[in-house]
């Protein structure tokens, strides 16, 4: 009896299997280097009642001041698929080249609708879409951004006891 | 660990600012998409709001900071965020309110109260709409652990957590030990800790559980949703407040849900958020006093 045909996937190959935890550990070295120890990063893990939430938080060195940029979830004991959410991604209205209106709310006539398929892009099912998923993640603007934020914030003032009253401070000006 | 962050000095010093009063009043509003800068400067007016924050604000920071310091006052303030989903700002430089972390749906800001450092948290969860209560408790369970992890490098656990939590009081994630751990009195909060499974999870303590139904001055909740199945609790209290029992010497025992505003439609005439002319929910505003 001869070989039949492998039916197995590509991405099963042995080099490629790595977990989101591995792939995310790994660019947190890389972003240590890149910005020569000015940001460290690590991966907070939660262990939730039917998944896993791995958190990506790049902190300050000098500052302290952190930020989660992304999350990536899966279930206990499965990695994949894994699906990954943007934290620090939300553009408001007047941002955004086209919103969704709702109907009237004075529509009180209640009726029946159909339920609709929402596609989720965020989902990857092997190593190889999840490190795909998560260059473009890095890559992307409010990212970049908020990484560069981190890297130019003045440090957090601490607390210092006053000696010379109100004059000190500049109470007009507005950081935001 | 060394702490840095209590130290005395005279709180008449630091809050002169505050004309008349010494107690510091915190308003989180919902504000559903609004756009209407008015209507905030007329809150805080109303309300003599110290901290503003705000979830769902179709306006920048920057067009509200400019709108607070014409039509409120020329010192408010809106410390840099890196969060995209809730604005904060201060009525004055010294609050501090800079943001130490940035957890995307959540902030975590240093505020600067009668000489003591606090943790001040301002939250945004996401709806049912999106998620269902298996995700939200997952989230609540990040969100905890992001708060606990801040309140360790800082060396105490003087928080404040305040906003639109999309879940109520009495759910799994507002609730359960590795969650936002909120509980419904002051004399179990003050206790400190919960122990399960040999860890030590630190309380809330959740003063929106009696603002719940008829037998309250306000409203029986902050939002209002018929559900079609079977069970709809109507009203729902998605937004609240939790401080943790080290802030309860300085809690006033007053937390209230706002439903009027000269002038403003707030509520319809059933006594619902107005949402075709305020918002889907109502905002909701925490007294601090000098301990």
């Amino acid at each position: 009896m001869s070989a039949g045909e492998n039916l197995w996937p590509s991405e099963m190959s042995i080099e490629e299997v790595r977990s989101p935890q591995d792939i995310l550990n790994d660019q947190c070295k890389y972003l240590e280097q890149v910005t020569k120890g000015r940001l460290g990063a690590q991966v907070v893990r939660t262990d939730g009642q039917d998944r896993i939430v791995l958190g990506l938080q790049v902190e300050s060195t000098k500052t302290k001041r952190s930020v989660r940029l992304l999350e990536v979830s899966h279930r206990h004991n499965f990695e994949y698929p894994a699906h990954i959410s943007i934290l620090v991604e939300r553009l408001p209205d007047y941002l955004k080249d086209r919103i969704w209106k709702e109907p009237s709310s004075s529509l009180v006539i209640p009726f029946r609708t159909e339920g609709y398929w929402v596609d989720n892009p965020w989902v990857t099912a092997s190593p190889e879409e999840f490190t795909d998923k998560l260059r473009d993640v890095l890559e992307r603007a409010t990212v970049k951004a908020a990484v560069l934020s981190l890297l130019a914030s003045p440090p957090v003032a601490t607390l210092q006891p006053e000696s010379t009253g109100e004059s000190q401070v500049d109470e007009t000006d507005a950081s935001g | 660990m060394i702490q840095l962050d209590h130290l005395s000095f005279p709180s008449a010093t630091i809050y002169s600012h505050m004309k008349g009063h010494s107690s510091l009043r915190v308003l989180f509003w919902n504000a559903c998409r609004s756009s209407d800068l008015s209507l905030i400067c007329d809150l805080v007016n109303a309300n003599n709001v110290d901290i503003l924050a705000l979830a769902e604000m179709e306006e920048s920071p920057a067009s509200v900071l400019k709108s607070l310091k014409v039509g409120v006052d020329s010192r408010f303030v809106a410390p840099s965020s890196l969060n995209p989903r809730v604005q904060v700002f201060g009525r004055t430089k010294r609050l501090g309110l800079e943001e130490l972390h940035n957890g995307g749906r959540i902030t975590i800001r240093q505020l600067v109260y009668e000489g003591t450092q606090f943790l001040f948290v301002a939250a945004h969860l996401m709806s049912l709409t999106a998620w269902n209560t298996s995700d939200q408790s997952a989230e609540a369970q990040v969100l905890a652990d992001q708060i606990r992890s801040i309140e360790d490098k800082r060396g105490h656990r003087r928080t404040i957590l305040i906003g639109d939590l999309n879940m109520n009081p009495f759910d799994n994630g507002a609730v359960m030990a590795a969650g936002l751990h909120g509980t419904m009195t002051k004399d179990i909060a003050a206790k400190s800790t919960r122990t399960v499974q040999s860890v030590d999870y630190p309380f809330f303590y959740n003063p929106m559980w009696g603002l719940f139904g008829d037998r309250t001055a306000g409203p029986a909740g902050t939002y209002y949703y018929r559900h079609s199945g079977h069970v709809s609790y109507d009203w729902n209290m998605f937004d609240q407040v939790m401080i943790r029992p080290e802030v309860l010497d300085w809690f006033a025992d007053d937390v209230k849900i706002v439903t009027t505003l000269t002038g403003r439609e707030i509520a319809d005439r059933n006594g619902r958020p107005n949402k075709s002319q305020f918002s889907d929910h109502f905002p909701i505003l925490l007294t601090l006093e000098p301990k």
